[in-house]
C-alpha cells in the first residue's frame, strides 16, 4: 500500500483524480478519506469505477479486491490501485 | 379476503405436500426440507455454510430465545438485518413462535424506520452490531437484540401489553413497500397466502435440490425474502452473497451459483463485469428477473454472457407478492412479463374497474388466493388498492398494461407518481415529504423518470436559509435509501407554477431538458456500447453531453420502469 509521498503532494496521480471525477456524482475536493458513498457513488457507478480504473492503468483487480473495503474511501482505492500498478 | 371458489388451488398440486408432511404454515416448510434432506446444504454466507439439521438447530435456539424475550403469537419482531445465515434461522423461529416478521433495509434511514418502529410496535427488534445502539436511541421503549451476539444474551424484561383485536389473525410477514405515500406501508402477508404464491411460483420455476440459488437481493424486499422460502420449499441451497456491487459475478463463481434472481439493474452490473472477467459462468442455468422492467436488450446480453442460462422475467407487487412468471419451457413473445400464475387472474380495466378485452391499455388488476391482506392498520389505503367486488377481493396494481389474446401479460407505466429505481419503488409523494424534512427546504416537487431523464427534485429555498445542491443531497441521503434519492437535485429561489396555481412541473422538466440534455442514468444506453463514457451525475456537466460520435448515448431506453 503506497502512502502519500509528502503531506503536501497531492495524494495519487492525475489519472485516478480525473477518472475519480468523471464518475463520483458529488462535487467538492476529494482526499484519501473522502467516503465515495457518500458523494452518491451507487452501484451502477462503482461497477464503471472499476472497469475505467482498470482500463486507465491497464490492471486487473482479483477477486479479493473487490470488495466494499476497496471502494469505500478515495484512500482506499488508491491503495489497491497503485499496489497493482507497481505489480505489473 | 379472496373466495377460492374463482381460483383452482389445486393446478399447483404437484408441489402441494411436501415430502416431510402436510404443510399449512409458512414454517412448515423448513421442517418438511429438514425431514426429506438433513444433509443437504441449506443456506451459506461468506462466512460458512449450514446443512438444512444445522438451520434447524440455529433455529430452535433462536426460537428459544424470542420465547424467552417475551415473545409470543401475534407479537412482530422487526429484522433489521442484512443477508446471512442467521437471518434464515431467526425468520423461522418467529414463526415458529406464531409471532410475524417484518424484515426491514438496513438501509432504512431514520426518518422512516422510526415511522416503521411507531407503527408495527415490535416485540423485539434484531440488529447487526454498531447499528443496535442506533435503532435503541431512535424509539424508546422497544427493546433492540444485537444479533450477532447470537441466541444467548439474558433475557429482556418482559411488560405486559394488549393485543389489538382489529389486527385479525397473525400474519407471517409485514413486508414494508414504498407506494404513493410519504411513509411505506406494510403488506400483511397471511401463511395462506404467502404458502400459495410460493407454490405457484415453484411450480413454474421448477427450482431443484441442487440448486444454488445466490442470495443477492436483500431479505427486506419480497424478491430476496421468498428466495428463502422457494430454496427450502425445493430443498435447494440459498447462498448469500457478499452485497458488493463490484462483487457480483465473482460472488456468482465462488458459490457455484446455478440461479440467479436479479433485479434489472443487477443484470446491467452482471453483464458490465462479465466485460472484464475471463471466466466463464457455466454453471447458471437460470436468471429471473423481476422488480422493474427487463429490456429486450438486457435479455440477450444475460443470454450472451450466461450462454447456459434461461432468462425468465417475472412481474409483481408486494400486495400480492408475484402476478406473472414466465414459463422457462414455453417463452412468452418478447416485452411480455409471462402470464399469471396459475389459480389466479389477470384483467385490465378502465377507471372504472370494467374488464377491458384483449390488447387494450388499462389499469392491471389481480385476484387470486395470493391477494394479501391489505396493509397494516392502514385502513383507507387499504380500500383504495384491495377493493371488494362481486368475485372477491380485486387488488388494483396502478400499474398500466395489456393483456393478450394468450393471456400474455405486457406491463407499460403507472398510473400515479410511482417510479422504480434501481429495483426500489418510491413516489414523488415519498421523496418530496424527504425533502420538506429537510432543513431550509420551503417546499419539494419530483419530476420522476422518464424517456429523456432520470428522477430529479426540487426544491424550493426558504428565505434567508443556507440550502444548496450538495446540503439538499445530503438531506435526502440522510432521509432516504440510495436508491430512493434523485440523481438530479436542486434548490431554486422560485418555482414555476401553472394557470391553476400549482407547481408546473413541466417547465421544471423542461429546465432539465436544457442545453445539456441529461443522460438517463446507468440504464439508459444500449449495452453493447462503452457504458465507461457516461457521466452518472445525470447534470450540468460536459461529459453528460451526447457525444456526436455515439448518437445513441441519448436515445437508449429509458431507466423508469413500472413493473415490480
Amino acid at each position: 500500500m503506497t502512502p502519500p509521498e509528502t503531506p503536501a503532494a497531492p495524494a495519487w496521480d492525475g489519472r485516478f483524480e480525473d477518472v475519480l471525477r468523471d464518475v463520483v456524482p458529488g462535487a467538492g475536493p476529494l482526499v484519501p478519506g473522502t467516503r465515495l458513498g457518500d458523494r452518491g457513488l451507487d452501484s451502477m457507478a462503482s461497477v464503471a469505477l472499476l472497469l475505467r480504473l482498470e482500463e486507465a492503468y491497464d490492471v486487473r483487480f482479483p477477486d479479493e479486491h473487490l470488495s466494499a473495503a476497496t471502494f469505500a474511501t478515495a484512500g482506499s482505492l488508491w491503495s489497491v490501485v497503485s499496489a497493482l500498478r507497481t505489480q505489473r | 379476503m379472496v373466495s377460492t371458489d374463482v381460483v383452482s388451488p389445486d393446478v399447483v398440486s404437484p408441489d402441494v405436500v411436501s415430502p416431510g408432511g402436510v404443510v399449512d404454515r409458512v414454517e412448515d416448510l423448513l421442517s418438511a426440507a429438514v425431514a426429506a434432506r438433513p444433509d443437504a446444504r441449506a443456506v451459506s454466507d461468506p462466512d460458512g455454510s449450514w446443512t438444512y439439521a444445522d438451520l434447524d438447530t440455529a433455529c430452535r435456539s433462536w426460537t428459544e430465545w424470542l420465547r424467552r424475550n417475551g415473545v409470543e403469537a401475534g407479537d412482530r419482531v422487526v429484522l433489521r438485518m442484512r443477508n446471512c445465515r442467521d437471518l434464515a434461522a431467526v425468520v423461522f423461529a418467529v414463526l415458529r413462535r406464531g409471532a410475524v416478521v417484518v424484515p426491514l433495509s438496513t438501509a432504512t434511514r431514520p426518518f422512516q424506520l422510526a415511522h416503521v418502529l411507531r407503527t408495527t410496535a415490535p416485540r423485539v427488534v434484531l440488529a447487526h452490531d454498531g447499528d443496535a445502539d442506533h435503532v435503541r436511541d431512535l424509539v424508546p421503549g422497544i427493546p433492540v437484540h444485537d444479533v450477532d451476539r447470537g441466541p444467548h444474551s439474558a433475557p429482556t424484561p418482559v411488560a405486559s401489553r394488549a393485543r389489538s383485536r382489529e389486527d385479525g389473525p397473525a400474519p407471517a410477514f409485514l413486508v414494508h413497500t414504498s407506494g404513493s405515500t410519504a411513509m411505506p406501508k406494510g403488506v400483511v402477508s397471511p401463511h395462506a397466502a404467502v404458502l400459495f404464491v410460493t407454490r405457484a411460483i415453484a411450480h413454474r420455476l421448477r427450482y431443484r435440490g441442487d440448486d444454488v440459488v445466490l442470495g443477492t437481493v436483500p431479505a427486506s424486499f419480497d424478491y430476496g425474502l421468498y428466495q428463502l422460502l422457494l430454496s427450502v420449499h425445493a430443498t435447494a441451497e440459498l447462498a448469500f452473497a457478499d452485497p458488493s456491487p463490484v462483487r457480483l459475478l465473482a460472488e456468482v463463481h465462488r458459490t457455484g451459483a446455478t440461479v440467479l434472481p436479479l433485479v434489472p439493474s443487477a443484470g446491467q452490473l452482471l453483464v458490465r463485469l462479465a466485460g472484464r472477467d475471463p471466466r466463464e459462468p457455466n454453471a447458471v442455468r437460470m436468471v429471473t428477473s423481476t422488480g422493474e422492467a427487463l429490456p429486450p436488450a438486457l435479455v440477450r446480453e444475460l443470454s450472451r454472457v450466461l450462454p447456459r442460462a434461461t432468462v425468465v422475467p417475472m412481474y409483481g407487487t408486494t400486495e400480492c407478492k408475484r402476478i406473472c412468471v414466465d414459463d422457462p419451457l414455453d417463452p412468452s413473445p418478447v416485452g411480455s412479463v409471462g402470464r399469471a400464475l396459475p389459480g389466479t387472474v389477470v384483467e385490465v380495466v378502465d377507471e372504472s374497474g370494467v374488464p377491458l378485452p384483449p390488447g387494450t391499455q388499462g389499469e392491471i388488476v389481480v385476484r387470486g388466493p395470493h391477494v394479501m391482506a391489505g396493509y397494516w392498520r392502514s385502513p383507507q389505503a387499504t380500500v383504495q388498492r384491495f377493493r371488494c367486488g362481486t368475485v372477491g377481493v380485486v387488488l388494483h396494481t396502478g400499474d398500466l398494461g395489456h393483456v393478450d389474446d394468450a393471456g400474455n401479460v405486457y406491463v407499460s407505466g403507472r398510473r400515479d407518481g410511482v417510479f422504480k429505481r434501481h429495483g426500489v419503488r418510491t413516489s414523488a409523494a415519498e421523496v418530496e415529504a424527504a425533502a420538506r424534512d429537510v432543513p431550509g427546504v420551503a417546499a419539494a416537487a419530483v419530476l420522476p423518470p422518464d424517456e429523456t431523464h432520470d428522477a430529479a427534485v426540487f426544491a424550493l429555498r426558504r428565505p434567508g436559509e443556507r440550502l444548496d445542491d450538495d446540503s439538499l443531497r445530503a438531506g435526502l441521503a440522510a432521509r432516504l435509501e440510495p436508491a430512493k434519492v434523485p440523481p438530479s437535485c436542486h434548490v431554486v429561489e422560485e418555482f414555476p407554477l401553472t394557470a391553476h396555481g400549482k407547481t408546473d412541473l413541466a417547465r421544471l422538466a423542461a429546465g432539465l431538458r436544457g442545453p445539456t440534455p441529461q443522460d438517463t442514468g446507468p440504464d439508459g444506453k444500449p449495452l453493447h456500447t462503452d457504458p465507461l463514457t457516461r457521466d452518472h451525475r445525470g447534470d450540468h456537466r460536459d461529459a453528460a453531453r451526447p457525444d456526436p460520435a455515439r448518437p445513441d448515448a441519448a436515445a437508449g431506453p429509458s431507466h423508469r420502469s413500472d413493473a415490480a
